[in-house]
């Protein structure tokens, strides 16, 4: 399973891409799904398991993720934050 | 038999000169030598594309092409199906996505490919041209989407002279190399041609 990490703008999901990358997260970078709205387009997916300390690192490098979805096997959405 | 030595010869004229002794044959068999194997795929599509049956044989470092050319025209039915299929042909000429930032750019065309896999219509043909070759080759960060597309029909061509030109002719990892002979009939027989 992935998480969806949703940002306020791409300069912050390409600053997020940047420094998850160096932590060696698994990250890449998605097409915001159509059942998610966002005032941005793109966001960061990264396996289900790295998803918390993804946002440990997104915190520490004074980014703000603005909304972070699981998404099931079926396709489905669900908002953990 | 007519057979046409083609070694030496830089694309795209192997496949031009094959071209030339198609249309000057109505009906038997033409041989064509070409000294290196991405000639040889070349005029072994096209020759097929024309509805000619190939049989290739290596003769020490030359290849000999066995071009069969049949009577009453069933080239021009290869031809005019594919016209016919409603093929969209999407034509990327750069490995980032519109003018301006190159970061964004990069992420855009990433965006857009993953889109494009999602999407019911799947283009036919994908073809790269210039620095747009970077993205089937090694190292690229949208290969995995490229393989899923082609996997699901879309044929994806890369510029040989660009490859050439960026040192990646060794580190292409997905699709087909091609030329501009290729290219160039691919987006006039396209029904459309996407460019974003």
């Amino acid at each position: 399973m992935t998480c969806i990490l949703i940002f306020q703008s791409v300069h912050q999901v390409m600053k997020a891409e940047k420094a998850l990358k160096e932590r060696g997260v698994a990250v890449d970078l998605i097409p915001v799904p159509r059942e998610i709205s966002s005032d941005c387009g793109v966001a960061i997916q990264v396996p289900s398991e790295a998803s918390d300390v993804a946002l440990c690192f997104i915190e520490e490098g004074g980014l703000s993720c603005v909304g972070c979805y699981q998404r099931s096997n079926g396709g489905r959405f669900e908002r953990k934050r | 038999m007519k057979e046409i030595d083609c070694r030496g010869k830089a694309c795209p004229h192997p496949v031009l000169m094959t071209k030339h002794a198609l249309e000057g044959l109505i009906e038997g068999e033409v041989i064509l030598i070409v000294d290196n194997l991405a000639a040889c795929e070349n005029v072994e599509r096209f020759a097929k594309s024309q509805g000619c049956p190939v049989t290739v044989e290596k003769m020490g470092s030359d290849f000999h092409l066995r071009l069969q050319k049949e009577k009453s025209g069933t080239g021009h039915e290869t031809v005019s199906e594919k016209k016919d299929s409603g093929n969209i042909v999407v034509y990327l000429n750069s490995r980032f996505l519109g003018n301006g930032d190159e970061a964004l750019g990069s992420i855009l065309m990433r965006s857009f490919l993953k889109t494009l896999l999602e999407l019911k219509t799947i283009p036919s043909r994908l073809i790269l041209i210039n620095s747009g070759v970077w993205l089937s080759s090694e190292g690229s960060d949208v290969l995995e989407t490229l393989r899923a597309l082609s996997e699901k029909g879309m044929e994806i061509l890369s510029c040989g002279t660009c490859l050439d030109f960026y040192g990646l002719k060794e580190k292409v990892k997905v699709g087909m190399v091609t030329n501009m002979y290729t290219i160039a009939q691919t987006l006039l027989e396209a029904e459309r041609v996407v460019k974003p």
